[in-house]
């Protein structure tokens, strides 16, 4: 069995567009879904930057990762805001080793978790399946806990579980992006004064930054 | 014996100090050569990260792990270092220092034109006597050979051109100054400061004095509530050289600049008993030049001025340039700093604020004021803090949050509960064996290395402890919950004010300078950053050096004037 990594970049080779068929299937067989709608237009999902280590698969799963938690409702959601392709580069690039492998060995253990379940990798199973699976990681990091914050940029902890990165990179690709950080929270550059009370309800959202 | 000189004078350094030398000696005609070892910083043309999208940040502002351990594994832990403020300062692969191996200091430096001013924290506050007084009062270091008097109307000089915003407070221990209109506490604040002020009623909660104006000065916009100064300012809303005082003195005609200037040495004539020259090496080229003035004025900074004083050695100055005493880089300190307390404030959840004020709420002292029925502490001196009420917003919120999807995104809509954060800074005594000295490593310019051997003692750890109890006390009063004590302080350096080691004093034989900044060993060369320090305070010092700087100046071309120097 050759090593992760090279068995990763052979799985890229297959075909994008059968994977975004077999989904639009399941998903109740209707084109209305963005993920369909986008394939058939041409939209590239799935394009990999430059020095990914994800494979298609991989990449397919951390959109919807993405998406389930933080989804598009009366605002843009992750996929909009381009939170898979910042988490892609972050795992690809910016991550250790050991976190790389925290975060791949999350998604594995996923598609375990679907196949037991429901008898499919977690890209083919639907949105309920897809969410008892997330909320499954979710629950099984609870006690978790950690004292640093997002503010200070330094990711706490090397070995911190796969959920918790997930949920930062998602968290922190989306607030700081345009669309997050301008459409969800308030944008607020130049505010060119100070006002050190003002009721929260005025503005309805936290400034983003 | 007649001299040619290529300029009146020399000042080394661009940051806080050397802008003021070369701001003061230009507008009283005199022409000067200001030295700065790092690269050129325009103002506004090279604040290329100002108001930058946090979406243009590269990595969303992770910091760069490998690049930061290679190059910047001491400056990453300054507060303002990130991408967008990295090219600012100094990098430690490239230019070294060395520390004794139970004995960290992180030393934090800018290599830039401008210097730390443009990081700086802005926060200017006055000494009193009990400042000044305190080393003869207890004992420890040697007498400041000036009081509160000599400084006075340099502290207004000063507060009138920069532009310090702040609010009078009648306090003998923080001589108020001339403030611009001060920028206000915000809700969490102020109840804080009402619940502090009844359970303590000789304690007091002020509103930072920060060099940001708060209306216009002269060319300067006021502040406009960005949030990141320390990437540079275009309207000049914060005191910085490039803002400032650089300006000032181009408008003379007078100054001449030169960045990627390395001070190597100052050349010493022992005829004349005067620095003859500098001896530059160029950063980028390794040149040598060597330039000659009738008075040098050493501004670069702290410990970067104990250096090249150290490296001026000679056949009649083995020890360092000026160092009859003995006493150069000795008396080394830092701010003890780290003690302090955080806490929830419960109660403001539907409270907010509009606009990020570049600026903290401000605890002067209140221990060893000599007050009638003052309770007794088992240290000497005192310590101060700033702080800072402020929601907890998506940053740290998210990990609070359970669970995904669409109701934590819009939970993650409304900040959390307010915190109130107090962070300490604690005088440091003056010990003789805190000391800088020269390494046997060379840097890449052939330049010895210094090499730093400073500890806290038990005044310090006394003082700390007390610190972080009493900020915890005064979050109790305000109703704070889970109240998180800070027990461990930060390694000695992280306060990023430096003082000492060509300390001023009345006697030649316990001191570098005499009253004025002047070598008493070498009467054209005057040091005006803070390794002039006698003693610490427990006050961001850079208003002090700025006002030792400008009264020396005055001193120094008077002397000149006389012949004398």
């Amino acid at each position: 069995m050759p090593p992760e990594p090279a068995h990763r970049h052979d799985r890229a080779a297959m075909n994008r567009r059968e994977i975004i068929a077999q989904i639009a299937l399941l998903l109740g067989g209707s084109l209305a879904s963005r993920f369909a709608q986008a394939a058939l237009r041409g939209d590239d999902l799935h394009v990999a930057p430059l020095q990914s280590t994800l494979s298609v698969e991989q990449r397919l799963m951390v959109e919807q990762l993405a998406e389930l938690i933080i989804p598009r409702t009366d605002t843009p959601g992750a996929i909009d805001a381009g939170v898979p392709a910042f988490i892609d580069q972050i795992v690809s690039q910016w991550y250790t080793s050991v976190e790389r492998d925290i975060f791949l060995d999350g998604l594995t253990r996923l598609d375990a978790y679907c196949l037991g379940q429901y008898g499919a990798l977690f890209n083919v199973c639907n949105t309920q399946q897809r969410t008892r699976a997330l909320t499954v990681a979710d629950e099984s990091t609870r006690s978790y806990q950690l004292e640093s914050t997002l503010k200070a940029r330094e990711l706490p902890d090397e070995h911190s579980p796969f959920f918790y990165k997930l949920k930062l990179l998602t968290v922190l690709g989306y607030y700081t992006s345009e669309l997050g950080a301008t459409q969800e929270l308030n944008y607020n550059p130049i505010p060119g004064r100070y006002d050190g009370d003002i009721d929260f309800d005025k503005v309805g959202r936290q400034w983003s930054s | 014996m007649s001299q040619s000189y290529d300029f009146d004078a020399i000042v080394i350094g661009s940051g806080i100090t050397g802008g003021w030398a070369a701001k003061e000696l230009t507008e009283r005609g005199l022409k000067v050569l200001m030295l700065e070892r790092g690269r050129p910083i325009v103002h506004r043309r090279d604040y290329t990260t100002e108001h930058i999208a946090p979406w243009k940040i590269p990595n969303r502002d992770l910091p760069d792990r490998s690049l930061y351990d290679s190059d910047y594994p001491v400056q990453r832990r300054a507060r303002g270092f990130d991408h967008t403020t990295l090219r600012f300062w100094n990098n430690d692969r490239k230019n070294p220092y060395v520390q004794e191996p139970d004995k960290p200091y992180n030393w934090f430096r800018a290599d830039v034109v401008g210097g730390k001013s443009l990081m700086w924290g802005r926060h200017s506050y006055r000494w009193s006597d009990f400042d000044f007084d305190a080393n003869r009062r207890d004992g420890y270091g040697s007498d400041w050979p000036i009081r509160y008097t000599d400084i006075k109307d340099w502290y207004s000089y000063v507060e009138r051109f920069i532009g310090v915003s702040g609010q009078s407070e009648g306090l003998t221990q923080l001589p108020d100054g001339e403030f611009l209109p001060p920028m206000e506490l915000n809700i969490v604040e102020r109840a804080f400061k009402a619940a502090v002020e009844k359970q303590f009623p000789e304690r007091r909660v002020t509103i930072g004095r920060v060099a940001n104006l708060t209306v216009p000065l002269r060319d300067r916009a006021a502040c406009h509530y960005c949030g990141p100064c320390q990437r540079g300012c275009s309207v000049g809303a914060y005191f910085c050289t490039q803002s400032s005082t650089l300006p000032a003195a181009t408008a003379t005609g007078l100054l001449t600049l030169r960045p990627n200037s390395v001070v190597e040495s100052l050349e010493f004539d022992p005829a004349s008993k005067r620095v003859a020259a500098v001896r530059v090496i160029d950063a980028d080229t390794k040149a040598h030049h060597r330039y000659r003035a009738r008075i040098v004025f050493l501004c670069a900074s702290t410990f970067a001025s104990v250096q090249i004083l150290l490296n001026s050695r000679s056949a009649d100055s083995p020890h360092g340039l000026g160092n009859s005493s003995g006493t150069l880089g000795r008396f080394v300190m830092d701010h003890y700093h780290g003690g302090g307390a955080v806490a929830t404030i419960p109660g403001f959840r539907r409270k907010y604020y509009y606009g990020n004020r570049p600026n903290t709420l401000y605890v002067p002292r209140f221990r060893n004021l000599q007050a009638p029925g003052e309770p007794a502490v088992d240290f000497v001196r005192g310590y101060g803090y700033q702080g800072i009420g402020y929601p907890a917003e998506w940053e740290s919120t998210w990990q609070k949050i359970s669970g995904f999807g669409a109701d934590f995104k819009r939970q993650l809509r409304e900040p959390g509960d307010w915190r109130l954060f107090l962070l300490g800074f604690g005088e440091c005594l003056p010990y003789r064996d805190n000391r800088v000295v020269l390494d046997r490593n060379l840097d890449r310019f052939g330049i010895p290395q210094l090499r730093f051997d400073i500890t806290y003692r038990e005044n310090e750890r006394r003082l700390g402890a007390d610190m972080t109890e009493q900020a915890a006390a005064m979050l109790e009063a305000a109703g704070g919950k889970s109240i998180e004590r800070f027990e461990k302080p930060f390694t000695p350096g992280t306060s990023i004010h430096e003082f000492g080691g060509a300390r001023m004093g009345a006697d030649p034989r316990e001191s570098v300078l005499n009253a004025y900044n002047q070598s008493h060993d070498v009467p054209n060369l005057f040091v005006t950053d803070g390794s002039c320090m006698v003693s610490t305070a427990c006050v961001n010092p850079s208003l002090t050096f700025m006002a030792l700087t400008a009264r020396a100046a005055k001193y120094a071309v008077e002397q000149a004037g006389t012949q004398v120097i």
